[in-house]
């Protein structure tokens, strides 16, 4: 299994310089890949654009969407999009697509929240037409796991402990079969961090979540605060038979990636 | 801390002593509107796993319980007039007046204020408090107060139920199962004390109205349940009742279970239907950890609180998704009287994924030894193989195990092509194999393993003309690469797929018959006609239009020789169509429910293909292929052995 990292793009606090200097490092670092999250009514970075500069100053990780929320772009702008930072990181976007779980976001964009199943099946279908197309992932639940079977390389699990992301990871292949694919979908995970300053990750994540209603504090409590929370968590998510986990930071701070490099590596 | 306490059942009881318990600073209220006495039901049945989680809890109340205890561990199940015993089966039962009686000499020594007879009617009074618990049963008037946060789900299930007692005691858990001139009669019986059982009886609402029941009294109800049991009681026997009338099983989920200092516990929060274990074991162990949840963050409730729904929901909803799959069990019970008794019993063991073939094994070796010498055939063996590697007959060919693969040389008993286009406007993608490049072979079998092949033929229709399968599904060829698509009607699969024309089913037939002798003069023995997941048969399926399908079937039939099997592959949708399909000599139905619309759902839990070819089996009495998240041989045992399919296509992992 390989261990990515997330970019802090929507934690508080984030900014350009904190953003390339956490590229840079993580790739030192032996991270993988590097995931962003998408959120249109939040105080965060665009996730093309914030993978866009940290292309520029890395040259072998991965660059993962974990998901972009498809329905909100015209397919022909995504398509562009994508294109275009494929082309600028010589290949390294993958590009994992969701319906995304925020109506306002939709109102904000003002798309019709109501057909977006579809609308993203829709999309799905011309970007892996498209012979530049990069490696497509899709997240969520129930008709998601056809989907990613139907379109894409693989399935990206929304997080939660590693019997979840089994459960899930269980689905994604049963669909795979079922799709009559040949070989086995990739299988993607995350988790979020918090090492040192535990409070202020469990803030942002109450925060981020706010629009969940209780399930905020459920994801604020499954945090990994420790060095060994973490290995736990990545040693399950191992054994589930995980290919790559990025996991996320919920503290704007470069000694974060540090903390998480020395866990992981421990 | 403060803790208000609604409702005096095993939930409320249990906690209001664990919090005592730990720190008996704590000032602990329940408030309970009947008397100390009064209860409902009759015995609590306490199934599977143990209790040790009681006694690290509360050694006290623990060791008073389980002196209470009956605890039996074989299961009996009465079925035709036969007895069938399964042995290593944990359970235990107390009456429930007695366990409420435990509880509440316990909570009141540990100075618990425990208030009867007062009816909570608003929870104001109640609030100022560092903790109010909604402990109030299964008509919670906490949750419905705050049921804009707790998101209630409230369903019922559709047979009808009564909880009803006997004078004697049961010798074990017992199923009867009792056909009567009404309808079928079901009790789940258990004992709980040395005179004194529990006979929780279910019927359907039609068997309920056919007797009469809907007009009748509790005596006359009594009355009328006791005559359909008396050969089981036995002569002279009664049975009892407690003011329980026939009511549907209360569906109860709630997306959350606190707000704010206000937190629903037990069946206020959730139900687990009765077959599966007792609401009472749910409720206790909610307690047990919501107590820990408080203790362990002293002065942070909302981090408490948090944590004990982090912990039991996800265990409360396994539970929950179990019991609905053994309540749906128990509703269609009726598909299965065609059973020999111990498969029947077999079926009932395993009516949830929770047990297979190995669990089972290991709860009780003679019984399983004894049922796969049955499945083999009886004759007086005392050896046999599991289930899986039974050989099976189709017509004249036999298949050497219940395992089919879509590769040879792997050890399956059959293995199954995929779709072989008739023609090649027929075909999937460019690499769909025709039935013209089929190989021969003079024996039927696939090279290396010798396993017998059957050739699935099929015709894509609309989802015809796609790129291969390396890319994906249902993508359409560039236009200049594609050929022209036919379906039932002139409408495109999906959205982004082409628009089809009609299809003329008059050359369709013969393109079948001529690809059927083909694949015979090869050498092939099994043959399957593809009518699923939308290709071009079944989109006249999907239109409810039969003829042409069965006259396809039936032209295929006659070239077809006599002597050897004849599959489809198709959904469980139409059972009646499954029938038409068995009566025009089909042999064996492959199960396949997904795709057949481009945006058709399927759950992916594990083994969900077995319920669709159990029901197609079952209803349709048809040997069939089961599908889906399949993924082991001990499954395969399972699902074979509870004659859910004949043969279980299998992914292994
Ligand atoms: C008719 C019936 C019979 C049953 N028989 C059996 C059986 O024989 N065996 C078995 O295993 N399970 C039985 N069950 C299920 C089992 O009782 C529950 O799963 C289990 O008791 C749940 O415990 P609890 O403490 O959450 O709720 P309950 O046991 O329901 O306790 C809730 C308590 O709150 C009190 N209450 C409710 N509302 C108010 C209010 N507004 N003010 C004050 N007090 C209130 C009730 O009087 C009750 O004492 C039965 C259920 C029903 C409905």
């Amino acid at each position: 299994m390989k261990v990515g990292v997330g970019l802090p793009t929507s934690t508080p606090g984030h900014d350009r310089e904190l953003l390339l200097r956490w590229a840079r490092r993580a790739e030192e670092l032996g991270f993988s890949s590097l995931g962003v999250v998408d959120r249109v009514v939040y105080d965060c970075w665009e996730p093309i654009s914030a993978l866009t500069l940290a292309a520029e100053v890395t040259e072998q990780a991965r660059l993962a969407t974990m998901i972009l929320i498809g329905p909100l772009r015209t397919t022909a702008e995504l398509a562009s999009q994508a294109a275009e930072l494929q082309e600028l990181s010589a290949g390294r976007l993958v590009l994992g697509l969701g319906i995304g779980a925020r109506h306002d976001d939709y109102q904000a964009k003002g798309v019709d929240p109501s057909r977006r199943g579809r609308a993203l099946s829709e999309q799905l279908a011309e970007l892996r037409m498209d012979p530049a197309s990069p490696p497509l992932l899709v997240g969520g639940g129930g008709p998601a796991f056809l989907r990613a079977a139907r379109f894409a390389d693989g399935y990206v699990h929304g997080g939660g402990p590693p019997r979840a992301f089994a459960g899930a990871a269980a689905r994604a292949r049963a669909a795979w079969r079922e799709a009559e694919r040949p070989g086995s979908p990739q299988l993607w995970g995350q988790g979020y961090f918090a090492l040192g300053d535990a409070q202020r990750g469990a803030d942002y994540l109450r925060d981020y979540y706010a629009f969940t209603g209780g399930f905020a504090e459920r994801i604020a409590a499954a945090n990994l605060t420790s060095p060994r929370a973490v290995k736990d968590f990545v040693r399950g998510y191992e054994e589930e038979g995980c290919d790559e986990l990025v996991l996320f930071p919920t503290v704007s701070h470069p000694a974060q990636l540090e903390r998480l490099a020395e866990a992981v590596a421990a | 801390m403060k803790v208000n306490i609604l409702g005096a059942g095993p939930a409320g009881l249990y906690l209001a002593i664990l919090l005592k318990q730990s720190d008996r600073r704590h000032q602990v209220q329940v408030v309970e509107r009947n008397a100390p006495d009064a209860t409902f039901g009759f015995g609590v049945v306490f199934s599977e796993g143990s209790l040790d989680e009681l006694e690290r809890a509360d050694y006290e109340s623990y060791i008073a319980i389980t002196e209470s205890f009956a605890s039996w561990n074989p299961l009996d199940v009465r079925y035709r007039g036969t007895l069938t015993r399964i042995r290593g089966n944990v359970f235990s039962g107390i009456a429930r007046e007695e366990l409420l009686r435990l509880l509440q000499d316990r909570a009141d020594r540990l100075g618990v204020e425990l208030v009867f007879e007062r009816e909570v009617r608003s929870l104001d009074p109640y609030l100022d408090a560092d903790l109010v618990v909604g402990a109030d049963g299964a008509n919670s008037l906490t949750r419905r107060t705050y049921a804009d946060r707790f998101r209630p789900e409230l369903g019922q299930h559709p047979a009808k139920y009564a909880w009803f007692g006997a004078d004697f005691a049961f010798p074990v858990f017992t199923y009867i199962f009792k056909e009567t001139r009404w309808g079928l009669f079901q009790a789940h019986c258990y004992p709980y004390a040395v005179d004194r059982s529990t006979m929780v009886v279910l019927i359907s609402e039609a068997t309920w109205r056919n007797a009469g029941l809907d007009e009748m009294s509790e005596q006359e109800s009594l009355e009328l349940t006791q005559a359909v049991f008396q050969d089981d009681l036995g002569e002279g026997r009664r049975m009892l009742g407690n003011r329980s009338l026939w009511i549907n099983f209360p569906w109860i989920s709630c997306a959350s279970w606190h707000s704010g200092p206000v937190v629903i516990m037990g069946d206020a929060a959730h139900t687990a239907h009765f077959s599966i274990g007792s609401g009472t074991k749910l409720a206790l162990e909610d307690a047990i950890a919501l107590a820990r949840a408080l203790a362990r963050w002293k002065d942070d409730r909302e981090a408490a609180l948090t944590e004990f729904e982090m912990e039991r929901q996800p265990v409360v909803e396994r539970l929950q998704e179990a019991s609905r799959v053994s309540a749906d069990y128990f509703a269609s019970v009726q598909r299965y009287f065609r059973f020999q008794p111990p498969q029947f019993a077999y079926q009932l063991m395993t009516r949830t994924p929770r047990i297979t073939h190995n669990n089972l094994t290991a709860r009780d070796p003679q019984f399983v030894r004894e049922f796969e010498t049955w499945f083999a055939g009886g004759d007086g063996r005392l050896v046999a193989p599991p289930p899986a590697f039974t050989p099976l007959q189709l017509r004249e060919v036999v298949l050497a195990n219940r395992i089919v693969l879509t590769r040879t040389g792997q050890g399956a008993g059959l293995v199954v092509t995929s779709l072989v286009g008739v023609t090649p406007e027929g075909r999937i993608d460019p690499e769909t194999v025709l039935v013209s490049d089929l190989a021969p072979s003079p024996t039927g079998r696939g090279r290396g393993g010798g396993e017998e092949v059957m050739i699935s033929l099929g015709h894509a229709g609309a989802r015809g003309a796609m790129r291969p399968r390396s890319l994906g599904l249902d993508l359409p060829l560039p236009e200049a690469e594609r050929w022209p698509l036919v379906s039932a009607s002139a409408r495109a699969y999906a959205p982004w797929t082409p628009v089809p024309s009609e299809a003329d089913p008059a050359p369709l037939i013969d393109q079948f018959v001529a690809a059927a002798r083909r694949v015979r003069e090869l050498g092939y023995r099994l043959l399957e006609l593809d009518f699923s997941r939308g290709y071009l048969i079944d989109s006249f399926l999907l239109e409810d239009r039969l003829d042409f399908p069965l006259q396809l079937l039936e032209a295929v039939r006659d070239v077809w020789p006599a002597d050897l099997p004849l599959g489809v592959a198709c959904s469980s949708d139409s059972l009646e169509a499954v029938r038409a399909f068995k009566a025009a000599g089909v042999d064996l139905v492959r199960v396949l429910n997904g795709q057949r619309t481009w945006d058709a759902r399927t759950e992916y839990g594990r083994m969900y293909g077995a319920a669709a070819s159990d029901r197609v089996r079952n209803e349709c009495g048809v040997q069939t292929i089961a599908f889906g998240q399949i993924t082991t041989v001990d499954e395969v045992n399972t699902i074979v052995a509870a004659g859910r399919a004949d043969l279980c296509m299998l992914d292994p992992l």
